[in-house]
């Protein structure tokens, strides 16, 4: 079946089976960017961004998200620039094998997206769907929680005024879970 | 980790579908969110040779509302009812029990419909469904039908769907401030399925309980309601503690709960008594619409 | 000396890892992620059937698939058995429990690999290994250690036994009549390492020899046992590792799977990829634990304890692998941190019809604290003392170091009462035991438990050495080049940071090299939270021998005093002279003229392990209506010796205590009486996700070990032996009221329910019937004999 999809802001043209798993598919396209653990649709590795939202790639078919944008961990820097929650993680030792990592990085995203400025349980619960087994996850807590206060300052300086109580960034496409 | 190989047609309107379904009886299977069907595929407990896309469909997805009650489309994901307007006004514990459904990620594309129509005794959304006796609009070549949740939930995976029927509208009541609302979800972990899972409609007037909407999760094949539980609530004539125990206590009564590692029949009959009760006494002091 | 580790923000740029630069841009070269031209993947048949005669295999259907290359059997590969290993010694092997590559003529567990297909894409490889068709005559199964023992059903009919190995150590005194004495008996569940990514191998042929990608804790090892069996010269063979999704133990195996790939790669002449599913990495992957102990105290009623005796029950498997050494290590802990006279321990291991065992996080160390913590409870409960005073009483004081345990080991340093102290102070134990008392009746439970331990890490056997070359390269790049290997634990970030500080220059400027055989010629891996001590101090002694070696041929070059010369930054200065003399670079050019290469190689053998040690706290509340126990305050005191990178031995820290609250409340891995695995991913054997962990109060007692240059201990696996010991107690300290007292982990909400139902109708009973306090004791004898077995 054909298929376009835009992965990380380039548009794309393939011709998949209708059982290639997104996951799959992008890691074929892109060479790695995002990574497969389970197969029960547990533990995340493989998140990314589908039209704006976290979704485990894993239990989504190549040809569903055609038509679509997919954003992974490979395009979040900008012109090199790493985005806050890539400094946070490093600065924080929110990784130690990197495996998880990727999908990690991805639903943070997204939980910012909905939570500038998310309490610890907020974030824990936010991040139920990606299993860690290096970390034991307080540092990516931590890493979390520090690059939401970057980007509410940022966001915060980018408009002019002091941080609205719902201010919110966006990394790629509004955040609608629109389909058909 | 790779499904069997199938075919994949994603139709544009409601006969397309049926016609699809109707080419390969037996073969075929609906494709709502994918997140009860593609787990099974990959491990290859399932090998439906044709998936028909239900997104392609238009007219399935949103929140209407139509007076007395809401219509959710039956592709409407479970964070589109989480956020919408509508139902955190009227029917907040939809959003509520949706809300407890898997992580972030399988919110975003699980579908409300899927759920229901995939009639799993031990989920979520079929639970509360059955408790706020939502109507639930099917249509197939031969037309539109009208099933109330306690006709539509049958058995084990098996509700009131034909092979060749889409499940299409979700009806769900308006809620006022006499209803209080709780949810009790006793898992292991955080992303687990419920061991049990307790869940609490109720309507007062003055001291007393005028209508009782009790369904428990994973005590059954399918959801069931604690028909005991629910009499000796709204016979009594006042609320008291005394009261509450008893019809708690009630819960297991006509239930079917399995064994399995997280728990024993036993176990779960009792864990029944006990979410039941905490549930009842939150229900009387949340209203259901407020956020919680 | 203690500190609390304050609320830190951002780590120091100094500590910060180099690895997350391409980690976190998602471009980790995981094994599946490397471009192999021409590749092949391959995808094993495996038995469905736990114990049984196989009779056929019939491939042809499989060969017949779309896209299929080859496929095989025992018979088409004829590889060499696998020697197993039932002892940690050299020359523990059994040839009559050997292990095929692929079965021959019996199965012994469900997932065992009967036979490899090999196809063009993953995709028509699973779908052709579906229709291999394979018929196989059920045996009756062992369904585990208590049933293997009795050797009713033998899992190999040569060896005439199941027992794969025995050990008793000299019995050392009387153990009668002590005034005080309490039994245990405890379970330690069956657990999955379960890294994020599962096993894996690419075999490259390449000559005559073979290119390995193997994401391999030890890959020399693997490089040679693959050269040994394949019947090729080790410099035939190099093994590669690339980034590494996690190990814990799970990677240290030489799997049959691994022969069988590099097997079929060499026959077909082309490139063979296995990569495991999650599913199939439950059941072939190494597991861990899996041991049955009894364990006594008895003593004086002050609370010292004179006596310990330990039984020990290991299930290693249908193959006995290195997993026999785990029940070793078990053993060789002793007493652990108690100084106690007369000290009995036996040992026995047995095969069965579940997967392998293999080292797992801990590795016998966690089973042997767990049962010492239990027992010390119980005993200070018999005695009538407070357990933590019962501690103290015991703790080998810090004057007796080097101190020789029973189980044969000797430990470095340590001071035990510190540790104990810098736990206790992170809590308000008044408070916290006012609280306990306030809500004595229920129904949510408070409680505290502590564990105290030691571990062992790094290498006393004179094999166990680790390698290190510091060079410098012809352009002056300082590189270093170690026999670890990295499965997450930050190695390219604390190698440079220690030759970085030798030679005083940039660490991100120091070139790593590990995990390649062939560009580090020896090496012995990484595990037993060695890598630090060993490859670190092998790379800080072969470094300063390096910095002198330059000082000296740049005081030749300059026909001064090397004593009045120091490196810095890449030059050569004289001391207390602002410019710069020469650069390292045109020393190393210089050398190069003359043949020489800057360089030194350096092989530690310390002959000494190093015993890290700690106290971990926990306080839990227990819901005596459903079961639940919520972690409230996780502590952990650890001392880890001196520290080489904070940021990353407390990113340990935290990890092993995940791993240590997942077995203590989430993790069993379940087999039924038929032999069948039923907890076979995520959804039943939950790994925890952050929602269902709680935060850490991390803090630190330093002991330097004497028996390396860096002062540095293991510290990789402490939370694995304290957190579960620490829980585990906590939950007995809360239901005392209940008079609970036997309870085995995990601890899920069903399994303390049900052992809350037992003590009430146990109280019910005794109370009912005259002779009170005696019958209760007798009654609680009763229920810890019953609840060893298995609730289901």
């Amino acid at each position: 079946m054909k298929i376009g999809i835009t992965v990380d802001g380039e548009p794309r043209e393939d011709d998949v089976e209708p059982r290639l798993l997104l996951v799959q598919y992008l890691r074929e396209v892109l060479g790695g960017g995002t990574n497969v653990g389970c197969d029960t649709s547990n533990c995340g590795a493989c998140t990314v961004l589908l039209d704006g939202v976290s979704v485990k790639s894993c239990t989504v078919l190549a040809v569903q998200a055609n038509g679509r944008q997919v954003s992974t961990v490979r395009g979040l820097a900008t012109d090199g620039a790493w985005h806050p929650l890539q400094e946070a993680f490093r600065a924080e030792h929110g990784l130690q094998c990197g495996y998880c990592t990727p999908g990690m990085v991805m639903s943070a995203v997204d939980l910012l997206n909905r939570n500038p400025d998310p309490s610890e349980e907020e974030v824990r619960m936010g991040l139920a769907g990606n299993l860690c087994r290096c970390t034991g996850y307080q540092n990516i807590v931590s890493a979390v929680r520090g690059a939401a206060a970057v980007l509410r300052d940022a966001s915060a300086s980018a408009s002019g005024a002091a941080p609205a109580a719902s201010a919110s960034t966006s990394v790629s496409a509004p955040a609608s879970a629109g389909e058909g | 980790m790779i499904p069997r190989e199938f075919d994949y047609v994603r139709p544009s309107s409601l006969e397309e579908v049926f016609a699809a379904l109707r080419e390969r009886p037996e073969d075929a299977k609906l494709l709502a969110g994918g997140h009860s069907l593609l787990p099974l595929m990959k491990l290859r407990l399932a090998s439906p040779g044709l998936l028909v896309d239900l997104s392609g469909v238009p007219g399935l997805r949103g929140v209407r509302d139509e007076g007395d009650y809401l219509a959710i489309g039956a592709m409407t994901t479970y964070i589109d009812v989480i956020d919408d307007p509508l139902v955190r006004r009227h029917c907040r514990p939809l959003a509520a029990v949706a809300g407890c459904v898997g992580d972030p990620q399988v919110r975003h594309r699980g579908t409300i419909g899927g759920a229901i129509a995939h009639g799993d005794g031990a989920g979520d959304v079929p639970t509360l469904a059955l408790g706020l006796e939502t109507e639930l609009v099917i249509q197939g070549s031969a037309g539109a039908r009208v099933v109330s949740a306690s006709d539509f939930f049958i058995g084990w995976f098996q509700t009131a769907l034909a092979d060749d029927e889409v499940l299409t509208e979700i009806r769900v009541p308006k809620l006022d401030e006499s209803w209080g609302f709780d949810y009790q979800k006793f898992t292991v972990s955080e992303q687990g399925w419920a061991i049990v899972g307790a869940c609490v409609l109720m309507r007062s007037e003055d001291d007393r309980i005028v209508d009782a909407r009790v369904s428990l999760t994973n005590m059954a094949p399918a959801p069931v309601r604690a028909r005991e539980t629910e009499r000796l609530l709204v016979s009594a004539p006042a609320v008291s503690d005394d009261m509450l125990g008893l019809a708690a206590a009630a819960a297991p009564d006509g239930t079917e709960p399995g064994s399995d590692l997280t728990g024993d029949a036993d176990y779960r009959r009792h864990l029944a008594q006990v979410l039941t009760r905490r549930a009842l006494d939150r229900a009387l002091a949340l209203p259901a619409n407020r956020p919680r | 000396m203690s500190e609390t580790l304050p609320e830190h923000g951002p780590w120091s740029e100094r500590y910060q890892r180099r690895e997350d630069t391409w980690l976190l841009e998602g471009r980790g070269c995981h094994l599946v992620n490397l471009p192999i031209d021409d590749v092949l993947d391959g995808v094993f048949v495996r038995s469905t059937t736990a114990h049984g005669a196989l009779r056929s295999i019939d491939l042809a259907p499989a060969l017949e698939a779309p896209g299929v290359v080859a496929a095989f059997t025992a018979d088409d590969l004829r590889l060499p058995d696998i020697p197993s290993r039932t002892s940690a010694s050299a020359n523990a092997v059994n040839p009559m429990m050997s292990r095929p590559a692929l079965a021959r003529d019996r199965v012994r567990y469900v997932g065992e690999q009967v036979a490899l297909v090999v196809a063009d894409t993953e995709a028509r490889a699973v779908d052709a290994a579906e229709l291999a068709e394979v018929d196989i005559d059920p045996l009756p199964v062992v369904s585990d250690a208590r049933a293997a023992v009795l050797d009713e059903t033998l899992l190999f009919e040569e060896a005439g036994t199941n027992v794969a190995a025995r050990r008793v150590n000299e019995d050392t005194g009387p153990d009668d009549n002590w005034p005080v004495s309490v039994t245990v008996r405890l379970t330690h569940a069956r657990l999955v390492p379960a890294p994020l990514e599962p096993l894996g191998i690419i075999a490259i042929p390449d000559d005559d020899g073979l290119i390995v990608w193997c994401g391999h804790q030890a890959p020399h090892r693997l490089r040679d046992q693959l050269a040994g069996m394949l019947g090729l010269e080790k410099d035939q063979v190099r093994v590669i590792v690339p980034d590494v999704g996690g190990g814990f133990g799970l990677r240290m195996g030489f799997y049959p799977e691994y022969l069988a790939v590099a097997g079929a790669a060499l026959r077909v002449g082309r490139p063979v990829r296995w990569i495991a599913t999650r599913y199939e990495n439950f059941l072939c992957g190494t597991h861990g634990r899996d041991q049955y102990h009894e364990v006594t105290l008895a003593g004086d009623r002050d609370g010292r304890i004179r006596h310990f005796e330990e039984r020990i029950l290991a299930d290693v498997g249908a193959y006995p692998h290195n997993g026999s050494h785990v029940p070793e290590f078990t053993f060789s802990l002793g007493a652990g941190p108690y100084d106690i006279e007369h000290v009995r321990l036996t040992m026995t291991t047995v095969v069965s019809n579940r997967a392998p065992t293999g080292v797992y996080r801990g590795a016998g160390r966690p089973e042997a604290t767990a049962s010492m913590e239990r027992a010390v409870d119980e005993f200070a409960r018999a005695a009538g003392l407070d357990a933590m005073e019962v501690r103290r009483k015991n703790f080998i004081a810090p004057g007796k170091f080097p101190y020789h345990n029973a189980g044969g080991l000797i430990y470095d340093s340590g001071n035990y009462a510190a540790a104990l102290d810098a736990a206790l102070a992170c809590v308000d134990m008044p408070a916290l035991r006012e609280e306990q008392r306030r809500r004595a009746d229920g129904p949510v439970y408070l409680g505290v438990g502590a564990a105290a331990f030691v571990d062992r890490a790094g290498g006393a056997v004179p094999s166990l050495v680790e390698y290190a070359r510091a060079e410098f390269a012809g352009d002056g790049t300082l590189r270093v080049r170690a026999g670890s290997s990295s499965a997450g634990q930050g190695h390219i970030t604390v190698w440079s940071q220690i030759a970085a500080d030798v030679f005083e220059c940039a660490r991100d400027d120091v070139d790593v090299i590990i995990g390649d055989t062939t560009e580090v010629k020896r090496g012995t891996g990484s595990f037993a939270s060695r890598s630090g001590q060993m490859a670190g101090s092998a790379i800080k002694i072969a470094a300063e021998r390096l910095y002198q070696r330059v000082l000296n041929a740049a005081a030749d070059e300059l026909e001064v005093s090397a004593a009045d010369l120091e490196i810095r930054d890449g030059m050569i200065w004289a001391k207390g002279d602002p410019a710069g003399l020469l650069s390292v670079a045109e020393v190393a050019a210089r050398a190069a003229r003359r043949g020489e290469e800057l360089a030194d190689e350096e092989v530690f053998a310390p002959n000494a392990f190093t015993l890290p040690s700690g106290v971990h706290l926990a306080v839990v509340e227990v819901d005596a209506e459903t079961g639940r126990v919520a972690i409230r305050q996780m502590i952990a005191a650890d001392d880890c010796g001196n520290i080489l990178n904070p940021m990353i031995v407390e990113g340990q820290i935290h990890g092993s205590l995940a791993q240590g609250i997942g077995a203590a409340l989430y993790e069993e891995m379940v087999y039924g009486e038929d032999g069948q695995p039923v907890t076979t991913g995520f959804i039943d054997y939950p790994i925890p996700s952050a929602a269902d962990l709680p935060s850490y109060v991390t803090t630190r007692v330093v002991t330097p070990s004497p028996t390396n240059p860096l002062g540095v201990k293991g510290a990789g696996e402490s939370g694995c032996l304290g957190a579960p010991a620490a829980i585990g107690n906590a939950v007995v300290d809360a239901l005392q009221p209940l008079d609970l007292r036997d309870v085995q982990l995990p601890l899920t909400p069903y399994r303390v329910w049900q052992a809350i139902q037992r003590a009430r109708a146990e109280s019910a009973a005794t109370e009912s019937t005259a002779g009170g306090q005696e019958a209760q004791a007798s009654a609680a004898q009763t229920s810890a004999a019953q609840a060893t077995g298995r609730e289901r």
